[in-house]
């Protein structure tokens, strides 16, 4: 009697089992954690199954420090994700090593449909291999209290502006700062912003260095004159973001998902956000642009449905979303004056408008090459080397970066 | 008969499960970790090629392989002597009978639980240029303060420190757990015999302590030789490297530059260093009095 | 007699003073765990909290399954804490005490292995488990921790201590090897066996590395995953992680504490004859 009764059960599970193989479907979804970021996936995850019956979105959120430290083994084993998350300047990498394929999707339309400074890494001869998202560009966060009581009307729209507004809000006394004029903190995209603002390129395709010119090192002396000649920025200060929640720093070029932080935080800072002030009167107000993109592992089941997940969570409505519960910029261009945005958040106009002008972050490896140009500019401050024999260096790095990371050459 | 058959194999029961489940997890990897250093393995493809000993070539012309490899070894020198004289100390003055050792105990057991992340935190608030307490106290004595962690000549001596409150703890429990077992008529002999403190200690804790000796010596040279998170969190290797040790540069290699084959070749590199560091400690060390089996 | 007496306050002090300086983090983590977001983050920081609120430790548990996690942590705590400290107790023994072919080999490998850097061996190991079927569940979690080189080498040190006559004494009674390890070595090494049960708990209980590729799901998670899942690229929560660390950290403080008595429970009360 209880052996059929179990017996019953089993048959019972075994169908439901094998039942819902036939139809069910899942995607294994992998991404860089924030806590507001993993509110937002759950919300698109639920939608998405809704839309879709039978898929199940398995999404698993992980510390971005550690982020590649799972993903790279679990790729290797084979046991990755799915969809997940790499970061723009890895696709071409990743693509090349057959980790991540083309996606299923209309690849004319998303050449119109996005920024093109998002999908510089992501689009080869045409064919989308992810679609961007999480994108930040460089913009100027200044503290409109200090601005006022100093009488400071208009906010700095170039460099030399830029600098006479930092060196007046700048409050120095017997060698000891007080107040910072302006920071950069020696962060790879702000640097880089500054040297494309001189209209120098950077590398070419075969990794051949095309900065070391007369701009480019313009571009580099500038970013360590900030330190070593106007002395608005004092790296012995401590952190720029401290300091400019304490009202210690006037202004800050920074991403705009800051925002959110300092409002975390600190609701009440007195915060204005401008594009990046310009090389000269007239010059565009370029800044550089690094974002994420969505990809679909080369091992995964069903391409189509990946692909389709992709272009859920990247689309314009998602987006909008998106933006508002995380502070990360869209991708897509028909968001860039869109209403509902700015009536959300004012303070949006300026990072939103940045992302017409951005261009992509310069070098497909960032994080080896941030550690370069803080290196190169740690090299002038720290260990007193000439702005030429920093810069020299800087060049030979980029070169052996390219060799030892992208060649990957022995 | 079966009293010579079960002397026989009792050892190799005894030491079964610990070496059989230790191997099990440790020793395939390690040996597939010393094969990688042979090739081109890039981590995420399946796909590698042999290169010979190219990787071990490039090590000799890799000045950032070199770099780490000093700082790695100024590290260690700095912490061991710190951590072995530290513990052995505290453990010393915790045995002589005072009140509170269980607190003591517990106090200096907190630093091995409190996760290393928060940690950090205070520590780089402990160096900070402007508000940190170090500052505070170089002012109080006349000297000028200094940015520790983001200056190359202090960066690599304030994780010392910090290397050392980490693991004086557990050490100095280990010491006392070692204390705690020199039976006591050693020292009643000797006080018969009229010895003194010092005496005692040179005669009788020393020699006894020998086998704790070594292997805080062997586990803290180890850890020093591997030190790794502190460089991550709290120095990324800066400034200017010069707190990128080998395994922050292993780690970098194999996890952001997608250079598995050369990471493994610098690991093969650093366990040839550690291996050699530990057999000389252990000739040098390893003799005097100990009951090994006779 | 007056010496004595300086003597014994220089002991205090130095014991104070170091105590001090161990205290100060873990107590810093403590009281900004009542400290308001905007209050952690302050420039010059303060100590003691201007304003307690016990609302960081509402929010972790409203945010997260904290309770699951405990349950968790503990499981792949224990259970390989008290299987360690048999098989290293047992393995050290064995690697000090008696003389057998192989010995040197064997214990030079486990050193050894000990001393290649993870970076290498995790992705193979991690290769491994996937391959056995052992990703994503607790067995997965506990395997890798079942024995421990550190523990079978500091069980040696020990039992090296101990005098072979004792043992002599013991097998000319007619006791087992194994009743020699039982009655003799268990009861003479229980500081060491303290000690390394605290340090393998301590071990587990933190351990970060294994349990983050290993578990993909929120129903495994252990308390040491939960802690980063406060902060995010840009926005970082101390108040929040200071809560969640003391939460996580409280069980094995306490272990600790309960674990004094064994610790100076040494040589001197187990009746030994000599």
């Amino acid at each position: 009697m209880k052996l059929t009764k179990h017996c019953l059960w089993l048959v019972l599970v075994l169908v439901l089992a094998s039942g819902s193989a036939v139809f069910a479907q899942t995607i294994v979804h992998w991404q860089h954690h924030s806590p507001a970021r993993n509110e937002m996936i759950e919300f698109f995850a639920r939608e998405f199954e809704a839309q879709n019956p039978g898929v199940t979105i398995e999404f698993e959120s992980i510390p971005l420090a550690d982020y590649y430290t799972k993903l790279l083994p679990a790729l290797a084993a084979g046991s990755g994700p799915d969809v997940f998350q790499l970061r723009s300047g890895d696709v071409p990498r990743y693509k090349e090593y057959e980790v991540i394929q083309a996606l299923n999707i209309d690849h004319a339309r998303a050449l119109e449909e996005f920024v093109p400074g998002s999908y510089g890494f992501l689009v080869e001869d045409g064919t989308f291999y992810g679609l961007p998202t999480d994108v930040q560009t460089i913009v100027l966060f200044y503290n409109t209290e200090i601005f006022a009581e100093l009488g400071i009307t208009e906010v700095p729209s170039t460099w030399e502006e830029l600098i006479e507004t930092a060196l007046l809000i700048a409050d120095i006394e017997d060698g000891v700062m007080y107040r910072m004029g302006l920071a950069h903190g020696s962060y790879g995209p702000v640097i880089y912003t500054l040297m494309a603002q001189t209209g120098t390129e950077f590398q070419d395709e075969d990794g051949k260095v095309l900065f070391d010119n007369p701009q480019g090192r313009e571009g580099f002396e500038f970013a360590v004159d900030w330190i070593a000649k106007y002395g608005v920025e004092d790296p012995d200060f401590g952190s720029r973001w401290t300091a400019f929640r304490e009202q210690e720093l006037g202004m800050v070029y920074a991403h705009p998902a800051m925002l959110g932080s300092f409002r975390n935080t600190h609701p009440d800072l007195p915060i204005g956000i401008a594009e990046v002030a310009a090389y000269k009167a007239g010059e565009p107000r370029t800044s550089v642009m690094t974002n994420w993109a969505y990809v679909a592992s080369a091992g995964t089941d069903d391409l189509d449905l990946a692909s389709r997940w992709i272009e859920f969570l990247t689309s314009a409505e998602a987006q909008r979303k998106w933006t508002i519960e995380t502070g990360e910029l869209p991708s897509r261009a028909a968001l860039i004056n869109d209403p509902e945005l700015l009536e959300y958040e004012p303070l949006l106009a300026a990072p939103l408008a940045s992302l017409e002008s951005a261009v992509p972050y310069p070098f497909e490896a960032l994080s080896q090459m941030d550690k370069a140009i803080r290196d190169a500019i740690n090299r002038v401050t720290i260990a007193g080397e000439s702005v030429d024999e920093a810069f020299e260096w800087f060049v030979q790095e980029t070169e052996k970066v390219y060799r030892e990371v992208i060649l990957d050459e022995l | 008969m079966w009293y010579r058959f079960q002397r026989k194999i009792a050892p190799y029961v005894f030491i079964l499960p610990g070496v059989l489940f230790y191997l099990m997890v440790t020793f395939i990897p390690a040996a597939i970790g010393i094969g990688l250093s042979f090739t081109n393995w890039s981590i995420i493809t399946p796909k590698f090629d042999w290169v010979g000993l190219r990787n071990y070539e490039r090590l000799l012309t890799d000045t950032l392989f070199q770099t780490s490899l000093s700082n790695t070894f100024r590290y260690a020198l700095w912490l061991i002597p710190g951590v072995v004289i530290c513990s052995l100390l505290l453990a010393l003055l915790l045995n002589t009978k005072v009140r509170g050792i269980t607190f003591f105990r517990t106090v200096y057991y907190l630093p091995m639980v409190t996760p290393i992340a928060v940690a950090s935190v205070i520590w780089m608030w402990i160096y900070d240029r402007r508000t940190g307490i170090l500052n505070y106290i170089v002012r109080l004595l006349g000297m000028p303060p200094r940015n520790w962690l983001n200056n190359p000549d202090t960066a690599l001596g304030s994780l010392v420190v910090m290397g050392i409150w980490l693991s004086v703890g557990s050490n100095m429990i280990i010491y006392l757990a070692a204390l705690q077992g020199i039976s006591r008529s050693y020292y009643e002999a000797a006080d018969i015999d009229g010895a003194g403190y010092w005496q005692r200690f040179r005669y009788i804790t020393l020699p006894l302590l020998r086998p704790t000796t070594l292997f805080v010596i062997i586990t803290t040279t180890m850890g020093a030789l591997r030190a790794f998170s502190q460089m991550n969190i709290m120095t990324q290797g800066g400034p200017l490297d010069s707190t990128t040790t080998i395994v922050f540069y292993i780690f970098k290699t194999a996890f952001t530059d997608l250079r598995m084959g050369y990471a493994a070749a610098v690991s093969v590199v650093l366990f040839a260093i550690t291996l050699v560091i530990t057999f000389v400690d252990w000739k040098f060390l390893g003799k005097g009095v100990s009951y090994d089996a006779d | 007699m007056q010496t004595r007496h300086i003597l014994k306050a220089l002991t205090y002090v130095a014991l104070i003073s170091v105590g001090f300086v161990m205290l100060i983090p873990f107590l810093w983590m403590v009281l900004g765990s009542f400290k308001t977001a905007r209050e952690v983050m302050k420039f010059p920081p303060t100590f003691i909290p201007e304003d307690p609120t016990l609302a960081n430790y509402k929010e972790v548990f409203s945010r997260l399954s904290f309770g699951r996690y405990y349950l968790n942590t503990i499981i792949t705590s224990v259970i390989p804490t008290i299987i360690t400290v048999m098989t290293a107790s047992m393995a050290g023994f064995g690697f000090a005490k008696y003389r057998f072919a192989g010995r040197g080999v064997i214990f030079w490998l486990i050193l050894a292995t000990m001393m290649i850097p993870y970076p290498v061996t995790i992705v193979p190991l991690y290769t491994m488990a996937y391959r056995a079927g052992l990703v994503n569940t607790y067995t997965g979690l506990i395997i890798v921790n079942l024995s421990s080189a550190f523990g079978i080498f500091m069980m040696r040190q020990f039992c090296l201590t101990i005098p072979n006559d004792l043992l002599d004494a013991a097998r000319i009674d007619g006791s087992s090897e194994f009743g020699i390890f039982y009655r003799i070595i268990m009861p003479l090494t229980k500081p060491a066996l303290a000690t390394l049960t605290i340090f393998t708990f301590t071990g587990n209980w933190n351990s970060y590395m294994w349990p983050l590729l290993v578990v993909n799901t929120d129903r495994l998670r252990t308390l040491s995953l939960a802690i980063p899942l406060f902060n995010g690229q840009y926005s970082s929560f101390p108040n929040l992680v200071y809560a969640a660390s003391a939460m996580a950290i409280l069980p094995v403080v306490m272990l600790f504490i309960f674990n004094q008595r064994y610790f100076t429970e040494g040589i001197t009360m187990s009746g030994l004859k000599e």
